[in-house]
């Protein structure tokens, strides 16, 4: 039997090991998440790395390689799209459209908030187990860490998947009230983040004819609506004649990822660590 | 002396635990008392969710385990005016919500929402309000949702001007404002207060309804706010580092304290005009008595974070705390008719409950320094368990005879076979027991084992050397497998081919991989070569195929950073699609070994469903055995002789095994 074929000197060294572990390593590791977590926390505050407490706004081109109809000028401060312009060439009428956000406007991305917020839980947890913490048992690290993960793991999920919503959602959702002019009845927007990506969608829509004879089906929920997509508001019916997105790369973004992934792989590498013990302990202490 | 409940009236599958000496791992994270005293709620780490009474002289038994949440609970809070009906609301990490009769243990009410809560406060304004009343919710999204009482369903939110997670809050009732409010504190550290009852009507019909003050405290980590009720004019704000007193009126600052260097606040409580009490997240607290300096508004301008008035806080009472212990959730109770206690609880994530006794006029010592408060109950599960010692066997414990000394070691590992009404135990010693699982339950459950001792017919299978961590009855996942084979791998990589019936073993494989975490069979539409083949992952995260005709393992993936979720065998392109908890998708090729693809994100995400179609069950295989699909909860009366013997100790100590738990039957 392994277990009692460890002989007592080899189970003295290995519970050296282990309280080694639990009093030295497992601090250290602590330490170098947080520094991690830190770094990716200011990227949410403070995007370009300057240090004068408040968040900078920061200007991104919406583009897209395959079309010009749209683009968009997006101005992000933190999780807060405090400025937006898009323009939109109607191809029926070679019409362009212009519109802003309103002054008093502001729109939140809730994705990017809520990602910070994870974060800075995971941050908050770590720090209740400074170095002066002594853990008792490699349960509680595990604990700790299963903890840390969840938060880590549901921030980066909130940036990689766009919340998927219906049509009419998206028309109801506040923002198509937020520009001057107003938006025309016929056009629909959405933004949203994907991964490292701010996004722009532009539907364009045309109304159902009350007795048309196309077979109305409303669409589900999905991030992306395509064309043919068909939804009732107001007793209205419409159907996406075209949908334009545009995104550009948001840097920060990227590297909170990058620091999320690395800081998941340094929490199972730690909890890795603590369960190889307790194939000697069989459960009971470790 | 046992009792379980049904959680869904519509299932009529009655579920039955068999406990053993040990208790089950309850790590408190949420703990509060029912407003009549009788009853304490613990919410764990676990999903479980542990109903204890109290005694009117503060003696504390354990009543009853609440299962159905599948994992780790958040918050607890009441959910109807308690003298008309025992309810309580749970929720928990995933989302889940639970409303149940205390008294009885009956889930009344269950719902699956996409919201982790962290607090809820129940909210019901009689003369203005049809229905049950309002949950109102807050934690990892953005404002207050209000949440029907009776149905759980959202009704509607509570919007902010500017929307943030809220950390915390407080329904302030005070006669002199004539309106309910309710006061909340985002994680950007911004106070909030939304107007409860003249909102009732715009809720009703769903018109939006946004704070109608705010104001920026600029410090973080926000864990409390509580208003007074006796004076109706003070409120208390807690964060991590430091506490505050707030006039209501104007929320101008009165009186700020920071907390002790390597201490932590969690929370307070007024105990009466002028006193609080303020505890930590290690269990500490501390009563201070509020002193007014007496100095007028006309000296210091209310503006510019100037205290308007001083009034300081002078240190009375600290409870005493047994040990530096770990994590607590605590609270405080002040009413109670008879004989009017007040209570200061404390549940910490090893499982203890604590208890003090707050005295009506709490005093400093002559001298002044502060007085300690003793600890009046400390009490554990594990300790209800010990109280019934001779009752608490597992469920193979009788199988060995008195003046043979010791019982088996502890069971790490169980599987029932529904076709043979076998029950296999593998040991911690490495040794299997296989008895009549029906023989055994009845044994445990009607107390006639000195009929059956001794001769309740079982083997003892050895061949393993160290602990017995999976099980596998292939037949019973496939009828291509011989109905006499039976598969146990163990803690030091060895897997064991072998005759449920006679035990000769047939084969023994070893990996180096460590322990054998799972045993799995792949899905029906297999290659002709892995007919008759087994999965194993193992704990260092591997995978393996074994092919038990020719006795090899002919492949092994071990490049996998993170515990294996998901198995996906592709019979077209005659792949293995691994998944990972961290969301990555590992492809191999089988005929090969070779990892052709690792990818994450959206593509991982693509890979994965696309293969949907072809997952293998990596479900713990207790659920095959009963075919269950709906939930269940089970209380268990364990004050009373109850305690009957373990099914399966490993799952009930495992970390993660609150899901598994809560779905085996016998």
């Amino acid at each position: 039997m392994a277990t009692a074929a460890a002989s007592g000197a080899e189970r003295r060294v290995l519970e050296e090991e282990f309280k080694w572990l639990l009093k030295e390593e497992v601090h250290s590791v602590l330490k170098q998440l947080q520094d991690i977590l830190k770094e990716a926390s200011r990227r949410f505050t403070l995007p370009s790395g300057t240090a004068d407490g408040a968040t900078k706004q920061e200007n991104f081109v919406l583009g897209s390689s395959s079309t010009d109809q749209v683009k968009g000028v997006l101005t992000l401060q933190g999780d807060t799209l405090c400025q937006a312009e898009v323009n939109l060439k109607v191809t029926r009428t070679n019409q362009l459209l212009h519109f802003a956000f309103r002054d008093d406007k502001q729109w939140k991305m809730q994705q990017i908030q809520d990602a910070r917020n994870h974060v800075n839980q995971a941050i908050y947890l770590l720090a209740n187990r400074g170095e002066n913490y002594t853990f008792q048992t490699g349960s509680e690290v595990l604990k700790l860490m299963d903890a840390v993960m969840l938060q880590l793991t549901r921030a980066r999920n909130r940036l990689t998947t766009p919340a998927t919503m219906t049509l009419p959602e998206v028309a109801t959702s506040g923002l198509t009230k937020m520009f001057t002019p107003s938006l025309p009845a016929d056009v629909l927007l959405n933004f949203y983040v994907n991964v490292n990506k701010l996004c722009l969608l532009v539907y364009q829509l045309h109304a159902l004819q009350p007795n048309s004879t196309k077979n109305f089906r409303p669409a589900g929920s999905s991030v992306l609506h395509n064309p043919g997509a068909m939804f009732e508001l107001n007793n209205q019916r419409f159907e996406v004649s075209h949908v334009h997105k545009v995104e550009c790369v948001v840097p920060w973004l990227n590297d909170a990822l990058v620091f999320f992934t690395v800081s998941l792989q340094l929490c199972q590498q730690l909890k890795d660590k603590i369960s190889i013990f307790s194939s000697y302990w069989n459960f009971r202490p470790y | 002396m046992m009792k379980y409940v049904k959680l869904m009236m519509k299932s009529s599958t009655h579920a039955v635990a068999l406990w053993g000496n040990r208790a089950p791992a309850h790590s408190i994270t949420a703990v509060m008392i029912t407003d009549d005293q009788k009853t304490i709620v613990t919410g764990s780490l676990e999903g479980q969710i542990c109903l204890w009474h109290l005694s009117m002289d503060m003696k504390v038994t354990s009543k009853a385990i609440l299962f159905g949440h599948t994992a780790a609970i958040t918050c607890l809070a009441r959910a109807r005016e308690f003298e008309k009906q025992p309810y309580v609301v749970s929720g928990s990490e995933n989302g889940e919500m639970c409303v149940w009769n205390v008294n009885t243990g009956h889930c009344i009410e269950n719902a699956k929402l996409p919201y982790r809560h962290t607090a809820i406060c129940y909210y019901h304004c009689s003369f203005r309000m049809t229905g049950e009343g309002w949950l109102l919710c807050c934690g990892h999204y953005q404002d207050i949702l209000i949440v029907d009482a009776n149905t759980l369903q959202v009704l509607h939110t509570f919007k902010s001007q500017s929307s943030d997670w809220i950390c915390c809050m407080c329904i302030v009732h005070s006669t002199r404002i004539q309106e309910d409010s309710l006061v909340a504190i985002s994680t950007a550290g911004e106070l909030k207060v939304w107007d409860l009852s003249s909102s009732v009507n715009s809720i009703q019909e769903k018109l939006n309804v946004y704070e109608s003050e705010s104001k920026s405290l600029e410090m973080a980590n926000y864990c409390a706010v509580r208003f007074c009720t006796y004076t109706e004019r003070l409120l208390l704000v807690i964060c991590s580092s430091s506490w505050k007193i707030y006039d209501y009126c104007d929320f101008s600052l009165l009186c700020t304290d920071v907390c002790k260097s390597g201490q932590n606040f969690a929370g307070g409580e007024f105990l009466a005009a002028n006193r609080l009490i303020i505890w930590t997240q290690d269990g500490h607290s501390y009563i201070y008595q509020l002193l007014n300096s007496g100095l007028s508004k006309s000296v210091y301008p209310g503006d510019g974070g100037l205290l308007k008035e001083t009034i300081t806080p002078h240190l009375l009472c600290a409870t005493s705390v047994m040990e530096e212990s770990s994590l607590c959730t605590m609270g405080f109770i002040n009413e109670r008719k008879e004989p009017f206690f007040k209570i200061l609880y404390s549940g910490d994530s090893t499982g203890q409950l604590n208890f003090w006794h707050i005295p009506d006029v709490p005093v400093s010592q002559f001298d002044g320094s502060p007085l300690e408060i003793p600890l009046k109950v400390n009490v554990t599960l594990q300790e209800m368990f010990d109280r019934h010692k001779s009752m608490s066997e597992g469920i193979i414990d009788h199988l060995c005879t008195p003046n043979e000394g010791v019982a088996f070691s502890t069971v790490t590992a169980s599987l029932y076979i529904p076709s043979l009404d076998k029950l296999v135990c593998g040991c911690e010693d490495g040794s299997i027991v296989i008895t009549f699982a029906l023989h055994a339950a009845r044994a445990r459950l009607l107390q006639d084992h000195p009929l059956l001792r001794g001769s309740l017919p079982h083997k003892i299978f050895a061949g393993h050397d160290s602990s017995v961590t999976s099980l596998l009855y292939p037949h019973g996942r496939s009828e291509k497998y011989d109905p006499s084979w039976l598969i146990s791998g163990d803690q030091n990589s060895s897997i064991i081919w072998r005759d449920v019936f006679t035990g000769d073993i047939f084969h023994k494989f070893t990996l180096q991989s460590g322990a054998i975490l799972k045993l799995l069979v792949p899905p029906n539409d297999y290659k002709v070569k892995l007919f008759q083949s087994i999965y194993c992952i193992c704990s260092d995260n591997s995978v393996a195929l074994l092919n038990l005709q020719e006795r090899v393992c002919f492949f092994h993936a071990r490049k996998h950073l993170f515990p294996v979720k998901s198995l996906k065998w592709h019979p077209v392109e005659e792949v293995l699609v691994v998944g990972c908890e961290d969301g990555s998708a590992y492809v191999w090729e089988i005929e090969s070994g070779t990892l052709e693809r690792h990818e994450t994100g959206e593509m991982a995400k693509a890979i994965l469903t696309a293969s949907d179609d072809f997952a293998i069950d990596v479900n713990d295989s207790m659920l095959m055995a009963t075919h269950e699909t709906q939930r269940h909860s089970r209380a268990i009366k364990s004050s009373n002789s109850n305690k009957l013997g373990a099914l399966s100790h490993n799952l009930l100590h495992s970390e993660k095994s609150s899901n598994k738990v809560r779905k085996q039957n016998i």
